[in-house]
């Protein structure tokens, strides 16, 4: 501010009010920044910085999202993989169980019987497997709005049919893992045992009925054993699959997670007030507003008046 | 020949002429804090020949001593006219950044707690219904957040609106204040012309009529002219709103239209349109915002533009999809509608979904499919419209801040000129006080001495002692 050749007091007094109360608007300020730990805490502090700020926020929490989404999928093949794993030496025994049965030899009538029993059960345990169910929805049916994807009396799919090679859109379930990608994170019955009439309950109930059947129909029963073959492929099959997607998952929710650190690292950068810079301000800022009220006491007292006698 | 008695009368103007002086001077002590008040000054001038010289008289004296001239009031009507230019200006510009200021914290960003948080909140939850498509829970969830978010944009319409009201209830007290202070400056004209008639001290009165010619440019940036008998002229582009002892009355300041948000406002100086002559002063601050197509009409304009294409937008995309009623399941329809009919604004935005398994979540009917739902959450693009309205609120309060400052330092400065012209130094008063007092013994001191003189010559001729 320039001083203009004839200076009152009032004039005096005006700036000198004037500049105490632009020290202390400084103050306020750094010390709005220090005790909120934000620079920016109005769109207009730094509006491009507001933008990036806005934008950074809504990125970290759709990538959190995509993390939980990619978590929610985990679940999902984490299920079906146990499941598998828990089917495959079930089927493998059912497979040795028609090995024994093929034999010819010492089998009876009463002991094929015993086998065909133990088949049953192994049936009637895989097609419960096949049922199982991932908060509330079985992970081998598909979109289905049902409980089961096998029905469990008849053991036939009763899931939403998925069309092969490629799945028809929004008969399978997925999960959105990052901007775009979409993971499946579901194997349609099907897919895993067998088309429906050729799966693998079909192939077991055969062998059942094969079993019992008397005399013994040992050509009947290495059929099976291919058939059974060809399940434990399928079912092998699913498990890679699953597996390779729960790879990419696991690297998509790890990605998502890194991606929120360096998004809110950025945040911070942006949003958030550099403390030892403010903290330094703050105290250059506190002696400048020191020293001008200082001054302003010391010019402000004397007049001619004191000196006048 | 001057007449014996004549040094007297001398003496005595100067007594009576320091006496006035020192009685200005105090006056100028006593008024060194009051408001629109302006230092005076005793003018002296000396008592001396006739200007005009006749032909069968002559002058012969040598000084007939001093006198009065004038009370002269330290003041240029230049500076006065800068001064009332740079108020109303200042006055503009600071009713701006404040208005805009309060809009802006009203609007709650960057934070958790406004729109964008409320957005975020909403995307995040069709995520949530996208990966359990079949629990209710979920679904609740999405139109409860969905419900929040529409509250926070009402929320933003209403803060808009109340700072829109505000200003309109400003606008109408500066209307009534300028038509007040009008008046008074007419009938205060009138006083200084009969005072100036009869020869009376108008300074005072001088210092009121300025007062008020700076409120009114304060107030419209209304320009102020000195006329005869120091009267002034106020006026408004070309419309004049006191002219001489005519009071406003005869044509008022009105403020007509504007009764919402949006409706053109029209100012008139009886029926003299002044609405784009008023550019400063309050008036003008207010008219800037509130004025059809102002600012505060824009902001609300662009939330509403981002309100409805967000609505747009989710609307298109539900109603591609299936919900989970049924079977059969239903079609989705729209998914956010206007509660009061017509086109969806920021204002009226609400939910057309209120049956949580009404969300039409799957692509595909009557399965559990989460596709629609994930892409509805892939939407959240839009955000992008909200972010760049409230960027752009920020640039404007920032700049009109930074601009308000600047003319600040501008306003000072003409301040800070009239005042070294106008105020008053306590020190130079004490000094001219000391000067007339000095000069009042000394005029005493005259007096003694014509007295001695006297006395010599009437009580002591002839004697000899």
């Amino acid at each position: 501010m320039t001083i203009p050749a004839r200076i009152t007091q009032r004039l005096m007094v005006g700036h000198s009010l004037a500049s105490l109360q632009a020290g202390l608007g400084r103050l306020a300020r750094t010390q709005e920044q220090l005790s909120t730990g934000r620079a920016i805490n109005r769109p207009s502090d730094n509006p491009i910085g507001t933008n990036s700020a806005m934008r950074l926020r809504s990125e970290t929490a759709a990538q959190t999202q995509y993390a939980r989404n990619a978590d929610d999928g985990l679940g999902w093949l984490g299920r079906i993989d146990s499941t598998l794993q828990s089917v495959l030496p079930q089927v493998n025994r059912a497979r040795e169980l028609v090995l024994q049965g093929a034999s010819s030899g010492s089998n009876t009538a009463a002991s094929r019987g015993a086998l065909a029993t133990e088949v049953e059960q192994i049936r009637a345990s895989v097609l419960a497997s096949a049922n199982t169910q991932y908060v509330g929805r079985p992970v081998f049916g598909g979109t289905t709005t049902g409980k089961q994807a096998y029905d469990q009396a008849t053991g036939a799919y009763v899931g939403q049919p998925v069309t092969q090679p490629v799945p028809a859109p929004g008969t399978t379930v997925e999960r959105s893992v990052a901007d775009g990608v979409r993971i499946r994170v579901d194997v349609s019955g099907p897919e895993v045992f067998g088309p429906a009439g050729s799966d693998l309950f079909k192939v077991l109930d055969d062998v059942v009925t094969h079993l019992r059947a008397d005399p013994a129909d040992p050509a009947a029963l290495s059929g099976d054993l291919d058939k059974l073959d060809a399940a434990l492929r399928s079912i092998r099959t699913a498990v890679a699959d699953v597996g390779t997607r729960y790879g990419r998952l696991e690297r998509a929710a790890q990605t998502a997670k890194d991606v929120t650190l360096d998004l809110q690292a950025s945040l911070s950068e942006v949003e958030n007030v550099d403390i030892a810079k403010a903290t330094m301000d703050l105290q250059l800022q506190e002696v400048a507003y020191q020293a001008s009220l200082a001054t302003t006491a010391r010019v402000l007292q004397p007049s001619l008046l004191d000196f006048l006698r | 020949v001057t007449g014996t008695f004549s040094s007297l009368s001398t003496a005595l103007s100067a007594l009576q002429y320091n006496r006035l002086a020192m009685d200005v001077h105090s006056g100028n002590v006593a008024n060194v804090g009051t408001d629109g008040y302006v230092r005076r000054r005793a003018l002296g001038e000396t008592v001396g020949a006739p200007s005009v010289p006749a032909i069968w008289s002559r002058y012969d004296g040598a000084g007939d001593g001093v006198r009065v001239s004038s009370i002269e009031r330290m003041t240029d009507p230049l500076v006065d006219a800068r001064v009332r230019t740079e108020h109303g200006e200042q006055f503009l510009l600071d009713g701006r950044a404040e208005a805009l200021s309060r809009l802006e914290s009203g609007l709650g960003e960057p934070g958790d707690n406004g729109v964008a948080g409320a957005l975020t909140a909403y995307w995040s939850a069709w995520h949530d219904v996208a990966n359990n498509p079949g629990d209710s829970a979920a679904r609740s969830q999405l139109l409860a957040r969905a419900d929040a978010l529409t509250g926070a944009l009402a929320g933003q319409a209403r803060v808009v609106g109340t700072e829109w009201s505000d200003q309109r209830t400003k606008l109408d007290a500066a209307a009534t204040e300028v038509n007040t202070i009008a008046g008074d400056l007419a009938r205060l004209n009138e006083t200084i012309r009969t005072a100036t008639k009869t020869g009376s001290d108008t300074n005072t009165l001088a210092d009121r009529r300025d007062q008020m010619t700076l409120r009114l440019a304060e107030l419209v940036g209304a320009t102020a002219t000195t006329t005869t008998d120091g009267m002034v002229e106020v006026k408004l582009g070309s419309a004049v709103l006191v002219s001489g002892t005519t009071p406003s009355t005869a044509a008022p300041f009105t403020v007509t239209g504007g009764s919402s948000l949006g409706d053109r406002l029209t100012l008139t100086i009886g029926a003299t349109d002044v609405t784009d002559t008023v550019v400063a002063g309050t008036v003008g601050g207010v008219k800037s915002l509130i004025q059809q197509d102002g600012t505060l009409h824009t902001s609300a304009k662009e939330l509403d533009a981002f309100a409805a294409s967000l609505a747009d937008a989710v609307n298109t995309q539900h109603r591609a999809g299936w919900d989970l009623t049924g079977p059969p399941a239903a079609a989705g329809g729209d998914f956010f509608t206007s509660s009061s009919g017509g086109p969806v604004t920021a204002a009226n935005i609400s939910l057309a979904v209120t049956d949580p398994n009404r969300v039409a979540a799957s692509s595909v009917p009557g399965t559990l499919d989460n596709s629609n739902a994930d892409a509805l959450a892939a939407l959240s693009t839009v955000d992008e419209g909200y972010r760049r309205l409230v960027t752009d609120l920020g640039a404007q309060v920032a700049s009109s801040r930074r601009v308000a400052q600047n003319q600040q330092v501008l306003t000072d400065q003409v301040d800070a000129s009239r005042e070294a012209l106008a105020g008053i130094d306590i020190d130079e008063e004490m000094v001219q006080m000391m000067a007339h007092q000095r000069a009042y013994e000394a005029a005493a001191r005259v007096l003694t001495t014509l007295d001695s003189v006297l006395d010599t010559l009437i009580n002591r001729t002839g004697l000899v002692r």
